[in-house]
């Protein structure tokens, strides 16, 4: 960058580059508008009585946010769903890091007849319509007698992770010298030690980054939860929210823009504790 | 002794069921306004348990579940997979057109014999065209929870710029009902309306997807289902007579828009509540959506409208109203369906099931409500019940929604100008292919 | 090293198997099966040979729903997860990490976001009446309220989805644009180049093997995708979002005809499949799958 300051002739070429900057902020800023501007009217209209100009609160209130110390009527507790939402998330969380960690793992460093097939069969299952084998799954959680039970759900779920997942653990595996890993097995450890003491430690990033998309993706659950799930006791924050937003038409702004940023808090709490791994983020492998 | 014995026996009776039954409802609004579908039962429970504890008995009922305020596609879906894997439910509620395909497929309890046992409990009362929606092939196998009729609104004001008198007005609904002031009558009055510029459009119907329109075959005498059979019926000359009509209601005599089907329902309603159509094909909830969101007060509706059933157009038609009423079922795989069915009876005593009418916006099911003073005073409530007595239904039949889409996309075609009797046989064919054996084609 | 034999690669992969083996093999498997039936509400195996597939045939959405696909999916993926990806990318890493970092992190907000409340963003912003976002501005230039919704559905899909989709890309090309060695953009810039001669001439050519890579990836997301569609239009007004992947839903989860419905959706795996196998072999993957350095058993 040193080398233009040789050519400073007039203003704007003295400033091109400051002047640049100015314009693709300038840019990004319109592009991402609707973001800027979707997630401030949430947080604002929840804490409003009512709203003018799109952002302008009339009065604040707590009101919006009265589903917190009571029931809205024909649904049970806030918390209670919260916890089942909790729950049903950080056990998508915990099974697609065991299986990613591990499968990942195997693909990454091991060689044995099937590999690339596994490899191929894994980025084609990727093209499976999930929802639309609905029935199937309908009768393989019967059978196993899984329906109506949060666990039918968190497996259903960690499986659909499972593509995703074990591509971005195999690319952070990919991406640890193999020196580390022999220098271990030089010391007298055994593969799966290895595995436990040496590489998992250093493939933390990548577990953080597939552990809290399977988490966010449990957090977000709705159409299984809607299917499989009977009893309200059960309920997920998902069905909660939609039951209350219901049609969309001619609704209470205010309580729908609570319940649904109380939803999204976890989400951007666990979204800053890892973006700066997320922002590192490659499919592994990927020439370049 | 033989006294002792039944006074043990009844002690130990009491110390064997001393417990909690439970009844397990599945309801749904999806407004949330119907909220009352699902606290009718429990209130019901409550009333029940009064009177065993009355009786001195140790059973308790409980009523749990849900009320789902998500959709009907996901809520129906989620019901027979839940049916299917015997889940515990002993109440169900839905739209009576599920309990055709529900029924079949053997998920449902007759219930002739409970209605027949319980009758004078109350069920005596229920509007008799109600139990009409709650049978599949002769047996019952529901109990009415709501209605609610599709009245044709026509605008006062407007039949008095024409030069209506108030008494010629006030008689219309009756000479509507008796099929002495036809379709094509309200025809001619809404050409001369427009002629005469005291309104835009003569007459707009839904402008999306649904039942309403099937009220206008009823008038033109077009039948679209065998009840015995249960197959749907489409008689292709009928039927270029219906399509003849819709396409002269935009073309000929262009008392409708052509484009109607897509307009978003918000300039629909502004449109009617402004006095710019002279009738409209609608519902009687949209009353309480005129009221609530497009600034009207119930004197200035009272002021602008007549209701009346849908006109006869033809000799073979009828004047008709379409009503869609709410049920509630019991699985054949219930553990307690005398006692769900019980609760129903309960849940349906005239001022629950009035407090679940006011609160959203549907019709009685019972007479008794009648007299209620929250009744008396709700104009559309009135009006509506009275129309009562005409409503057809649609068929409880599985492929309703197979059928329904193929006949709008139809009337879509003849609105914006197709040949009729083209599209007649067009979708002639295409109902053959979608409904295979389900329908008899009847050829000219 | 010989005391320990059992930690073989089956072991490391044998959950992964389990969890496939159930959630996916098996159910397409059973849809398969389901496709040659007319099954129903009532779940029975009335098998009916190819009859769900000649009933394709003649059913008329189909030009209509492929049509929506295929605008939706293209539309989608060229002015989102691949051009709007690509322009993030860009502009964030001409700018100062921070600032770049900040507005990638934007634009991961709505993947992360349920989905239920994202589209509840989307439909406020279209709101019809005038206090959604959209109408909200136009009054400032005393236009009247539009119903978004019914006039241009397909837009507003293609929106709703495409700020979700540019994310995965984004993050990809950003990858790849700061592995460029800085070299490359020193010599350019002592030529005089300007930024978008850099941006064609350098830094294009440089990710064009992510590019290939994101819009074949993406193209199979967009094709079984359909979640958003379901929230914001439900395949509305009259059929004109309605894609394949919901048409599929519709059929089996509206219609009840689970048969039919399973037939749509084995047409789709089989057509995800074959474009799988086509960029597997289009864009090299084998170098993806490289040979493990090492192997100790």
């Amino acid at each position: 960058m040193e080398g233009v300051k040789k050519y400073q002739l007039t203003f704007f070429q003295r400033n091109s580059q400051k002047i640049a900057q100015v314009i693709i902020v300038l840019i990004l800023i319109l592009v991402t508008s609707p973001i800027i501007l979707g997630y401030a009217w949430l947080i604002l209209r929840s804490f409003s009585e009512d709203i003018v100009q799109g952002f302008i609160p009339t009065k604040l209130t707590l009101k919006n946010w009265r589903f917190l110390w009571q029931n809205i009527e024909g649904y049970p507790s806030i918390w209670k769903i919260t916890m089942n939402t909790f729950l049903l998330a950080l056990g998508v969380m915990v099974i697609e890091i065991l299986i990613t960690s591990m499968g990942g793992y195997a693909l990454s460093r091991y060689e044995f007849p099937g590999r690339s097939s596994i490899l191929r069969l894994i980025l084609v299952l990727h093209a499976f319509p999930a929802i639309s084998l609905m029935v199937a799954i309908f009768y393989v959680l019967w059978n196993l007698g899984l329906l109506n039970k949060l666990w039918g759900i968190i497996l259903v779920k960690a499986s659909l992770e499972i593509p995703w997942g074990t591509w971005v653990m195999k690319g952070f595996y990919d991406g640890i010298p193999w020196e580390l890993e022999w220098a271990g097995l030089v010391d007298g450890y055994s593969r799966l030690q290895v595995w436990r003491k040496v590489i998992l430690p250093i493939a933390k990033p990548g577990i953080a980054v597939t552990g809290i998309f399977a988490f966010l993706s449990g957090w977000s659950e709705f159409v299984f939860v809607n299917t499989f799930i009977f009893e309200q006791q059960t309920w997920t924050l998902s069905k909660y929210v939609k039951g209350i937003i219901g049609d969309f038409r001619f609704v209470d702004y205010g309580l729908l823009t609570a319940v649904g940023l109380f939803y999204v808090i976890p989400t951007i709490v666990f979204f800053f504790f890892v973006s700066k791994y997320m922002i590192k983020l490659t499919i592994g492998g990927v020439k370049g | 002794m033989k006294r002792l014995l039944v006074a043990l026996l009844v002690a130990l009776s009491v110390v064997y069921f001393a417990k909690v039954v439970t009844i397990t409802a599945w309801t749904v609004g999806p407004d949330n306004p119907s909220v009352n579908r699902f606290e009718n039962l429990k209130t019901a429970a409550e009333r029940l348990n009064k009177i065993l504890e009355a009786a001195g008995s140790d059973i308790r009922v409980k009523v749990e579940g849900y009320f789902d305020s998500t959709d009907w596609s996901s809520y129906k879906s989620k019901v027979v997979f839940g049916l299917k894997s015997k889940q515990d439910v002993d109440i169900i509620c839905s739209g009576h057109d599920d309990l055709g395909s529900w029924a079949k497929a053997g998920y449902l309890l007759p219930l002739d014999d409970l209605v027949k046992k319980y009758w004078d409990l109350g069920l005596y009362d229920i509007i008799p065209s109600l139990w009409e929606a709650c049978k599949f092939k002769g047996g019952i196998y529901a109990i009415p929870q709501d209605t609610e009729a599709r009245p044709f609104y026509i605008n006062k004001k407007v039949l008095k710029a024409l030069g209506w008198t108030d008494a010629e007005i006030e008689a219309l609904p009756e000479k509507v009902a008796k099929g002495e002031f036809t379709l094509f009558d309200f025809v001619e009055v809404a050409k001369a309306a427009k002629e005469k510029g005291l309104v835009e459009w003569g007459l707009y119907h839904r402008p999306k997807m649904g039942i309403d329109y099937f009220q206008l075959f009823t008038s033109l005498g077009a039948d679209f289902y065998d009840e015995e059979k249960g197959v749907y019926v489409y008689d292709v000359a009928k039927m270029e007579e219906v399509f003849k009509f819709f396409y002269d209601l935009t073309n000929t005599w262009e008392i409708t828009p052509r484009n109607i089907i897509g307009t978003p329902w918000s300039s629909i309603h502004k449109d009617v509540t402004s006095g710019k159509v002279l009738a409209w094909l609608g519902g009687t909830w949209n009353w309480a959506e005129w009221k609530r969101d497009y600034g009207k007060t119930e004197q200035e509706l009272e002021d602008m409208f007549v209701l009346t059933p849908v006109p006869k157009a033809t000799a073979d038609g009828k004047p008709n109203t379409l009503s869609h009423p709410v049920v509630y079922m019991i699985p054949a795989h219930s553990k307690n369906p005398e006692l769900a069915f019980m609760l129903l009876v309960l849940a349906s005593a005239p001022d629950l099931n009035m407090r679940h009418a006011v609160q959203s916006g549907h019709l009685p099911i019972r007479w008794q409500q009648t007299v209620f003073p929250e009744y008396k005073k709700e104009f559309i409530m009135v009006e509506g019940t009275k129309l009562l007595p005409f409503s057809s239904f649609v068929p409880n039949d599985d492929r309703f929604n197979d059928f329904n889409r193929v006949i709008f996309e139809g009337l879509q075609m003849v609105e914006s100008g197709a040949n009729p009797s083209a599209v007649a046989r067009d979708v002639a064919r295409r109902l053959k292919v979608t409904l295979k054996d389900r329908i008899e084609i009847i050829e000219k | 090293m010989k005391k320990f034999r059992i930690p073989k690669s089956w072991f490391f992969l044998s959950p992964m198997f389990v969890l496939v083996t159930l959630f996916f093999a098996v159910p397409v498997v059973i849809t398969v099966v389901m496709s040659f039936t007319d099954m129903d509400y009532s779940f029975e195996w009335n098998f009916i040979g190819f009859m769900n597939f000649q009933d394709m045939a003649s059913d008329f959405l189909i030009p209509k729903v492929l049509l929506n696909t295929l605008v939706y999916t293209f539309a989608t993926l060229s002015l989102f997860n691949v051009g709007m990806a690509l322009l993030l990318s860009l502009l964030t890493t001409s700018i100062s990490d921070r600032l770049g970092d900040f507005f990638r992190s934007l634009w991961m907000l709505p993947r992360l976001t349920p989905s239920v409340v994202y589209g509840l963003l989307w439909l406020w912003i279209f709101d019809p009446t005038k206090y959604g976002l959209v109408n909200n501005i136009r009054a400032w230039f005393n236009l009247p309220p539009q119903d978004w919704l019914h006039q241009t559905p397909m837009l507003m899909v293609i929106l709703a989805n495409g700020f979700i989709g540019a994310s995965m890309g984004m993050l990809i090309f950003t990858a790849a644009i700061k592995a460029i060695p800085i070299d490359y953009y020193r010599a350019a810039l002592i030529d005089g180049a300007s930024w978008f001669t850099i941006t064609r001439k350098i830094t294009l050519p440089l990710i064009k093997w992510q590019i290939l890579f994101v819009t074949a990836y993406q193209t199979l997301s967009l094709l079984t995708s359909f979640e958003y569609i379901l929230i914001i239009t439900d395949g509305g007004p009259i059929f004109r979002t309605e894609v394949w992947a919901l048409y599929t839903y519709h059929t089996a989860f509206e219609s009840f005809r689970y048969g039919y419905g399973a037939t749509l959706s084995v047409i789709l795996v089989l057509v995800g499949i074959a474009a799988a196998f086509v960029y597997l072999k289009l864009f090299g993957f084998e170098a993806l799958m490289s040979k493990p350095r090492i192997e100790v058993d």
